[in-house]
């Protein structure tokens, strides 16, 4: 499967633009409505990421830019930077402290006999 | 100044090459059967439906006895434990793929923050070859086990898709190309050969196999 041809065409302007009215007036992307085909099932991911990605682009985060959407090494780069991140700021905030950790614990009295 | 002509035709025809790719891929997107030309006459592979989907479930489950009662063929496992006593460690080698996987990750993390670009050049040649040692292993290992009986069922229902799915076109109407599959499997033509490569575009090919 020619991948590299598929995502040209999920981050072009015009394929984005569709994807996107498609999701707001609920237009039809294909000509079938269930059944995906995988490179279809494929499609539709590379939509998303791409929409993502200039989403990032807007909000001017960190790290990205056009050179790094025109590169597919280095869209997979950022990708993986955004989860590695992710994860980390989930797991600290996961991390008890004094004043969360110990108050998620509720004592109950047991039953007298 | 000739030079520079050159360069610029080149270009153009790599851009022209491209607009060509997306725009076929367009056309292989828009459905879920695809249909292409072979000569003069139009073909056309689709989905299975739920019958045809039962009756390849049916022949797979046949060929899964028939490999399972030969005994010339054996599961991916035997092979590995057949080739340790070569001195081949298939386990090993996997190991590797992975462990070319966390160099890899570790290299992207860097490439993702990286600004220079000679430090992006340097870092993706790095990533690039490492993902072709990676890819080169991978491919011994697959070679090595390319006669599993989990490859060969996987070969065999991918080609029985596809048999149940070639159909050629007339005006609107589809016929099945082929009556039998043995008549199928006989039959060595271009017509073939472009079903099995787009029969990947339709349907996603489970190898079952641990990764």
């Amino acid at each position: 499967m020619n991948i590299s041809a598929l995502r040209n065409l999920a981050k072009s302007t015009n394929a984005q633009i569709y994807y996107h009215r498609a999701k707001e007036l609920n237009i039809r992307l294909f000509n079938n409505d269930s059944d995906l085909s995988n490179i279809q099932i494929f499609y539709l991911y590379f939509l998303e990421l791409y929409s993502s990605l200039y989403t990032d682009l807007h909000m001017q985060e960190e790290y990205i830019n056009e050179d790094v959407i025109d590169d597919e090494l280095r869209v997979e780069a950022y990708l993986l930077f955004k989860k590695v991140n992710r994860k980390q700021k989930t797991a600290s905030k996961n991390l008890p402290t004094h004043t969360g950790g110990a108050g998620s614990l509720i004592f109950k009295r047991g039953k007298g006999k | 100044m000739d030079k520079e002509k050159k360069t610029i035709a080149k270009e153009a025809l790599q851009a022209l090459a491209e607009i060509e790719e997306v725009t076929k891929m367009e056309n292989l997107v828009k459905d879920n059967k695809i249909e292409f030309k072979v000569g003069e006459e139009i073909y056309q592979i689709r989905k299975p439906s739920a019958v045809e989907r039962q009756e390849i479930d049916t022949s797979r489950r046949k060929k899964y006895l028939e490999l399972i009662n030969d005994s010339s063929f054996y599961f991916r496992r035997q092979w590995v434990e057949k080739y340790k006593a070569k001195g081949i460690d298939i386990n090993a080698m996997e190991q590797k793929v992975k462990s070319y996987q966390g160099d890899i990750e570790q290299l992207l993390l860097r490439l993702a923050t990286a600004t220079e670009p000679k430090d992006v050049q340097t870092l993706k040649k790095e990533i690039y070859s490492l993902r072709d040692e990676q890819f080169s292993l991978s491919m011994e290992i697959t070679d090595l086990l390319s006669h599993s009986i989990e490859n060969q069922l996987l070969m065999y229902t991918n080609s029985y898709t596809t048999y149940i799915v070639l159909e050629k076109k007339e005006g609107e109407n589809c016929t099945k190309l082929f009556s039998t599959f043995d008549e199928f499997m006989k039959s060595e033509s271009e017509v073939i050969n472009q079903a099995f490569l787009y029969i990947n575009y339709l349907i996603y090919q489970y190898t079952g196999e641990k990764k």
